[in-house]
C-alpha cells in the first residue's frame, strides 16, 4: 500500500499516516489479515519518528481498523464496518463539489467543520 | 499449433522421447540375457549400488519425461506469441541432453553386464568393473551436448525482448511529501502446500533410506544435507517485504535475508512486465537470467523490473507493481 505524508503541512504526521491508512481500507485496498509494515521499517522507510507511526499505529487500533500483537505487528482485521456507502457518499461529495466549483481545499475545510 | 510451437514440441519433447523410448526398448529386448538385480553404481572399479533390473531401464524414460514435459509446457505459453527466450531455449536442449546421458547410461550398464540369467544372477564379484562405465558416461555426456547443440540450432532464435509498456508516470509530489510504498510479496498458498509436501515425503525417504542402508550411507547423508539446504532456501524466499521509497527499491525475504537492492541513483529505469508461469525464468524463488537479470519470481502476472545504470535488471512479481513503479519513477525523475 502507499503511504504518503507531508512534513510541512499543518496536521501532524501521525494524523497524516493514519490518514493514509484509512484511505486505502476505505477505498477497499486493505485486505483482512494483511500485515501492515513494521512501525519501524516504515518509520526509516519515510525518515520520520518510529513513535510517530505507533502513534497512528495506536489510533488506528482504537478505530477498530488493526490489531497489535506483540511480535506479529499490525494486521488488518476482520472487517467491521462496511465502507460501501461513505465511498459512494464520497464520490458523490466530490461530484456535487465540482459541479458547484468548491475546490478540494474548501471541501476539506467544510468537512473539517462539520466534524468539530 | 503454430510452427513455432511444433518445432518446440518436436525438439524439446518428441525428440528426447523418442531416444528414451529407444533405449528403453533395446533394453526390453536384453532382458532374458540380463541378472534380476543389476549393478547401478560403481565407486571407483568397483561396483557398490545395486538395484532391480527394471530400475535403469524406467528411470531413464520416467525422468526424461518429467523434466521435457516440463520444459516443453514452460515455453509454449509464450511460444504461442511468437518467440521464445534464451533460457527457454536452454531448459529445452538440456532436455535433449538429458534424453542421451540416462540412456547412454541405463543402456550402457546393462549392456555390460548381459552376462547372466534370470534364473542363474550374476555374483558380485563377476560384476563388471568401472572403467567400462566411466567410459560410456564419457561418451554419453560427449553425445548429448553434440545433439543438444543441433537442437538449439533447430531451435527458433531467441528473442530476449518484451513489450516495452509506457513509460512510468512520477506522482506528482512537492519538496516537502515522502512516498512510500510497502507490499508483501509470497507464492500462491496451493504452491507452498505442495512443493513443502514433496521436501517432507523426499527428506522422509532419505531419512529412511539412510536408516535401513547397512552400509555406504554417506552419500544418503550428503543427500539430506542438500535437500534441507535447499528446503531451507526454498522456505527463507517464499515471501518477500518489497518496499519503494526514497531510498529506492528494496525486497527482503521474511527472514531479513536475502536481501536485495536498488538504491533510487542507481536506476535508469522502471517498468512493469508479465511473467508467465514457470517461464522465462525457469522456476520459482530468485532467479538468475541471461545478461545480468535477476528475478524474485513468486507467481504469474505483472511484476516490478528495474533497471540498475549497469544495464542488469532486477524483477519482483507483486501485486500492486503499477503503484511501486510511480514510486520509484518519481524518486529516479528526482535525483536524474
Amino acid at each position: 500500500m502507499l503511504f504518503r505524508v507531508d512534513t510541512a503541512a499543518e496536521i501532524p504526521l501521525w494524523e497524516q499516516l493514519s490518514g493514509s491508512i484509512r484511505a486505502s481500507a476505505i477505498a477497499g485496498q486493505l485486505r483482512a489479515g494483511e500485515r501492515l509494515p513494521s512501525a519501524r521499517d516504515l518509520a526509516a522507510s519515510l525518515d520520520i519518528n518510529v513513535h510517530t507511526v505507533l502513534r497512528a499505529y495506536q489510533l488506528m487500533r482504537d478505530e477498530g481498523l488493526i490489531e497489535l500483537r506483540r511480535g506479529r505487528g499490525a494486521i488488518v482485521i476482520d472487517r467491521t464496518h462496511d465502507y460501501g456507502d461513505l465511498r459512494a457518499a464520497i464520490a458523490h461529495t466530490v461530484t456535487e463539489a465540482r459541479t458547484l466549483g468548491v475546490s478540494a481545499t474548501a471541501l476539506t475545510a467544510l468537512i473539517r467543520e462539520a466534524y468539530q | 499449433m503454430t510452427r513455432i510451437t511444433i518445432r518446440i514440441a518436436v525438439v524439446g519433447l518428441v525428440v528426447p522421447l523418442m531416444i528414451s523410448i529407444a533405449a528403453a526398448i533395446l533394453m526390453v529386448s536384453w532382458l532374458p540375457t540380463l541378472p534380476g538385480v543389476v549393478a547401478v553404481h560403481w565407486g571407483g572399479a568397483e561396483a557398490d549400488g545395486f538395484a532391480p533390473v527394471w530400475v535403469p531401464i524406467v528411470l531413464p524414460l520416467a525422468i526424461t519425461g518429467i523434466f521435457t514435459a516440463f520444459a516443453v509446457g514452460s515455453s509454449l505459453g509464450q511460444a504461442r506469441n511468437g518467440s521464445i527466450t534464451r533460457n527457454q531455449k536452454l531448459l529445452l536442449v538440456v532436455g535433449v541432453w538429458l534424453s542421451v546421458v540416462m540412456s547412454a547410461t541405463g543402456a550402457g550398464s546393462l549392456a555390460i553386464q548381459r552376462t547372466g540369467t534370470l534364473a542363474e544372477p550374476i555374483r558380485p564379484t563377476e560384476y563388471p568393473d568401472g572403467s567400462a562405465i566411466a567410459l560410456i558416461l564419457i561418451s554419453g555426456v560427449g553425445v548429448g551436448i553434440v545433439l543438444a547443440i543441433i537442437a538449439w540450432l533447430a531451435l527458433p532464435k531467441a528473442d530476449d525482448a518484451r513489450d516495452e509498456s509506457a513509460v512510468m508516470e512520477p506522482i506528482a509530489i512537492t519538496e516537502t511529501e515522502r512516498l512510500t510504498w510497502m507490499r508483501t510479496a509470497r507464492i500462491s498458498s496451493r504452491l507452498l502446500l505442495g512443493i513443502s509436501l514433496i521436501f517432507t515425503i523426499a527428506i522422509i525417504a532419505v531419512a529412511i533410506a539412510a536408516v535401513s542402508a547397512q552400509s555406504g550411507s554417506g552419500g544418503l547423508i550428503f543427500a539430506g544435507i542438500v535437500l534441507f539446504a535447499a528446503a531451507l532456501m526454498f522456505a527463507t524466499t517464499a515471501a518477500w517485504r518489497v518496499t519503494a521509497d526514497s531510498r529506492g527499491l528494496i525486497a527482503r525475504s521474511w527472514m531479513g535475508w536475502p536481501r536485495v537492492r536498488v538504491r533510487a541513483d542507481d536506476i535508469r529505469s522502471v517498468r512493469i512486465v508479465t511473467v508467465g508461469a514457470g517461464g522465462e525464468f525457469g522456476g520459482y524463488g530468485i532467479r538468475w537470467g541471461f545478461g545480468g537479470r535477476m528475478g524474485i519470481i513468486l507467481k504469474a502476472g505483472p511484476a516490478l523490473e528495474v533497471t540498475r545504470r549497469s544495464g542488469h535488471t532486477v524483477l519482483v512479481t507483486v501485486d500492486d507493481a503499477e503503484t511501486g513503479a510511480r514510486v520509484l519513477a518519481t524518486y529516479q525523475t528526482q535525483d536524474a
